[in-house]
């Protein structure tokens, strides 16, 4: 965090806070991360672990009336994203990155055509005339499987699949060098869901983006990226390779979701599923935030909040009890 | 506007329950204050005979016009009839109008929108080819057509302004009872066996009901309104009747000298749909979750 | 589209024929009848009776009902009036245009200030300007429209001169009625529209919108508005009703001869070609304003326009039918 060089991301002790109801809820709590161009990371962790809201503070498309608190620092190719005007922030806003949403069935315009909302991005980022963006608009739903004579259809008229590949097609529109892909393949069917991973892949290496993928599911993770971060309730706890995740896995936390994970080559087990329920985002423990469920957590670790320390090059875990396990 | 709601009032009530809808209305300072002005309204009117000193209906030419003062606290009228008085005694009709006309409005509404709603087909066809008809108008001119053929009188007025809103109740039925049928939760209902008769009590009546509370609120509100304007056109309830609508058709003819005399009536006549409004939109919130925030 | 509107303007007919059904029949079981009222007092009743027979009144319902249907499909004739013996739809026709200028000019009103208002109030939600707009909004929707115009008069004819206060000779005089008629339906149509855009606001496509980079002002009107105007168009359909209907009682108010001043003297006098005549007009304009409202989601929405031209009935019950 401290030594390190301009990276193409940089994500410096990032907190955020929603306000809902009256109370604070600590969505994400100083997190921090970075990423190498074109360079994958995997961001893993349960539903309400503030991953998404990481996506959006990077994006900077946050929802401003729920919004509390902002701080930290976002670094993307040498700007300052936190101190850019909404004007600047706009310019890079689907150009120089964007994202894919985890609903493809609310994610797009219900009252435009396909193409249309396509090729609204082209216009905005590239200097190209309407009938020119149009045209790359169509080149572009191609490229991710949607046939052209469909293109002028509405949202309604799509399935659940082809919604996503059109979301696919206009984050990826301008070429973008990072892609922020949040849970997408969570609202299709399996079947589905594997052609768009491997669309999505095979853009990744034509256009040579970088991408943080937001996922519950540590196979797609497995698949899909280099590095991995295991988010739990808004902080990261382990971070590394993907073989340090999950061939060393170090943190409490990330071995409960291997074992609550069925293994499809060995022997047939029981799941070991994690007891308890994450903890409540407006009311977090004083200590470690995993330390109510986890079964090696002991005073020390409820009594103060735990630092990242790095257990071996690049692998950094949020535990005090590694070593004596 | 305020809608401040209060996290640990609604806690562990089951959202949509009479008990939740009341706790959320109640932490609204709007419907509250709403509900203040009716029941003040209310209390006035009813105890009027005993606070005021003045008949509604008393000629008195020494106070003609008199302006607002200590013995007529808004003033006479241009009989030099106590307008205070008069104003307390109109709230009689514009309030039993409003909730005898809905009485009728929603009681109709409800039949003719469950039946069309629970049998469908051709019951359906006909009672809504039927509404069809009365719904080929703005309401008002329903409500002025209606008047004209029943006459001027309380009962009539609230007899058309009740037939005049029933449409819109029997609509607003039967889309619910259309949607709570075809709801999935029905469909779960049925798959644990629950009774016919369950569903209907349990399920589709407290679905049903909880939109039209908004929906009769909001229509005591507009046939308080209305009956204004049918009485300041001629119709409903007429002078010498102190119908606040009648009240202002007497005032304006005397408005540029006296203002006064159109003045309070109008208040009164916003202050009562105002404070309905108020109670319909709080009830809306409290029922509709994606409102909040 | 078009074969759907021409199919919504032939199936007008018959509900316009219903209507006359119906009223015709409301007004045959009044009290009362227009020939004495006409005659006044002096008529003897050997007098009014002979009036009464030579204008049919003596004859049985169903035959008055086939005359007066009869002549309105054939001939488009609405009869005489019983007080003035002038036609009824000549009467009509030259008072329209003062009924339109106020029901059309407080429809523009509406929309030109209703919904800039709602956007506004929306974007700047929970801020003071916001609660101002809406607490302001609030009392607009529980003001009679008649009383908006008693008090108009006051300030503006009485206080100011700035404005007439009755007669239809120039625009200058249908200035007030106009904003006196549109107060309530600009107050609702601010609060839909600031309901509707908040709903729309938080919306995932919005927010893939503003992913995409376009500036916050397009956000707002090119991919919130278009959305939000949907439930904004069903209150308009309520507000344009309301608007017509209240040009009677406007009319009335500003001593404006136009469709509502002859409905409300027809009704004093009993004249029922006149209450018959006016009402089906009325009634006929606002079939093609609901009309128009139809048209106007088909235009903002691409689904429901998909509805129409499946299926040519009008798509918004066919949702509703199949469950």
């Amino acid at each position: 965090m401290q030594n390190q060089t301009e990276k193409f991301l940089n994500v410096n002790n990032l907190v955020v806070e929603y306000h809902s109801a009256g109370a604070a809820v600590h969505a994400v709590n100083d997190v921090s991360f970075s990423l190498e161009a074109g360079s994958s990371l995997g961001l893993v962790g349960e539903t309400g672990a503030g991953k998404t809201t990481i996506a959006k503070t990077i994006m900077r498309i946050l929802p401003d009336h729920a919004v509390s608190k902002v701080e930290g620092e976002v670094k993307f190719a040498g700007q300052d994203i936190m101190r850019l005007s909404d004007k600047e922030m706009a310019s890079i806003r689907g150009k120089d990155m964007s994202m894919i949403f985890q609903d493809p069935m609310t994610a797009l315009n219900p009252v435009k055509t396909v193409v249309s909302q396509v090729a609204e991005s082209i216009v905005l980022h590239q200097k190209l005339s309407k009938q020119e963006s149009i045209s790359k608009a169509i080149k572009m739903l191609e490229m991710v499987g949607i046939a052209a004579d469909r293109v002028n259809e509405y949202p309604h008229q799509f399935s659940g699949g082809m919604k996503q590949r059109a979301v696919i097609a206009i984050a990826i529109a301008c070429s973008p060098q990072l892609l922020i892909a949040d849970e997408p393949t969570t609202a299709l069917d399996v079947t589905i869901q594997a052609q768009v991973l491997e669309l999505i892949a095979s853009l990744r290496k034509e256009i040579g983006m970088a991408m943080i993928l937001i996922t519950h599911d540590l196979g797609i993770v497995a698949e899909a990226c280099d590095n991995v971060a295991v988010v739990y309730a808004g902080q990261i706890v382990e971070m590394g390779s993907k073989e340090d995740i999950f061939l060393r896995t170090a943190h409490p936390y990330t071995k409960g979701l291997f074992a609550a994970l069925p293994d499809l080559k060995g022997k047939t087990r029981k799941l070991v599923p994690i007891e308890g329920l994450p903890p409540d985002p407006t009311n977090l423990p004083k200590g470690c935030a995993f330390s109510p469920r986890c079964p090696y957590a002991d005073e020390g670790c409820r009594e103060r909040a735990i630092d990242m320390t790095e257990i071996a090059g690049g692998h950094l875990c949020r535990c005090r009890k590694i070593e004596r396990k | 506007m305020a809608k401040k709601t209060n996290k640990s009032s609604t806690a562990g009530l089951k959202p949509g329950s009479l008990k939740y809808v009341w706790s959320k209305v109640s932490h609204n300072a709007g419907a509250m204050g709403g509900l203040v002005i009716i029941c003040a309204i209310i209390i006035l009117s009813a105890l009027i005979p005993f606070i005021s000193p003045y008949d509604y209906s008393a000629i008195d030419m020494s106070n003609m016009y008199a302006l607002p003062s200590m013995q007529h606290l808004f003033g006479c009228d241009e009989l030099g009839r106590d307008i205070m008085t008069r104003v307390l005694y109109g709230a009689r009709y514009t309030l039993s109008i409003g909730f005898f006309s809905v009485l009728i409005s929603a009681t109709g509404g409800i039949i003719l929108g469950a039946l069309s709603g629970y049998f469908g087909g051709l019951v359906d066809t006909a009672i809504m080819r039927f509404l069809d008809i009365f719904q080929a108008f703005p309401q008002i001119l329903l409500a002025i057509a209606l008047s004209a053929v029943f006459g001027s009188g309380l009962d009539k007025c609230i007899l058309a302004l009740g037939l005049a809103g029933m449409p819109n109740f029997a609509r607003m039925m039967r889309a619910n009872i259309l949607g709570i049928r075809g709801a999935e939760y029905i469909e779960a209902a049925a798959s644990i066996n629950c009774t016919k008769v369950r569903i209907i009590l349990k399920h589709i009546i407290p679905n049903a009901f909880s939109p039209l509370i908004v929906q009769i609120a909001m229509s005591i509100a507009a046939a308080g309104l209305q009956a204004s304007s049918l009485s300041f056109v001629g119709l409903g309830i007429q002078a010498p009747e102190p119908e606040w609508g009648a009240m202002l058709a007497a005032g304006r003819n005397f408005m540029r000298d006296y203002p006064h005399l159109v003045i309070v009536p109008g208040l009164f006549i916003m202050a009562t749909v105002m404070s309905f409004n108020l109670i319909g939109d709080a009830i809306r919130d409290a029922l509709d979750p994606k409102l909040k925030d | 589209m078009i074969k759907y509107i021409l199919k919504r303007i032939v199936l007008i007919i018959p509900i316009l024929l219903a209507v006359g059904i119906m009223i015709f029949t409301l007004m045959y079981f009044v009290p009362g009848d227009p020939v004495s009222i006409a005659l006044g007092n002096s008529a003897t009743q050997e007098e009014i009776e002979a009036i009464k027979t030579s204008k049919g009144l003596n004859d049985p319902y169903m035959v008055q009902l086939g005359r007066y249907l009869g002549n309105l499909v054939f001939h488009l004739d609405m009869g005489t009036s019983y007080k003035t013996n002038m036609p009824v739809s000549m009467e009509l026709l030259s008072r329209f245009p003062n009924t339109m200028k106020i029901a059309l000019s407080s429809i523009v009103l509406t929309m030109l200030i209703g919904i800039p208002i709602g956007i506004r109030a929306a974007i700047k939600a929970n801020t003071f300007e916001d609660r101002l707009s809406m607490f302001v909004s609030l009392l607009g929707t529980a003001l009679p429209n008649f009383w908006m115009a008693l008090l108009l008069i006051l300030l503006f004819s009485v206080t100011l001169k700035w404005f007439p206060s009755n007669g239809d000779k120039s625009w200058k005089y249908f200035v007030l009625p106009a904003i006196s008629n549109s107060i309530g339906s600009i107050a609702m149509i601010a609060r839909q529209t600031r309901a509707s855009m908040l709903e729309v606001i938080r919306s995932d496509y919005v927010v893939t919108a503003r992913a995409k980079g376009v500036p916050e002002r397009k956000v707002i009107l090119g991919h919130a508005l278009p959305n939000a105007l949907i439930p904004i168009i069903t209150v308009c359909g309520g507000s344009f009703g309301m608007l017509l209907g209240g040009a009677i009682i406007t009319e009335s108010v500003f001593s404006i001869s136009g469709i509502g001043t002859y409905l409300l003297t027809g009704i004093n006098s009993r004249d029922y070609n006149v209450v018959q005549g006016s009402v089906l007009y009325i009634a006929a304009t606002f079939a093609v304003l609901m009309l128009i409202i139809d048209v106007l989601y088909a235009y903002v929405d691409p689904r429901i326009k998909a509805q129409y031209v499946q299926s040519g009935r009008k798509g918004k019950e066919n949702g509703k039918k199949d469950k």
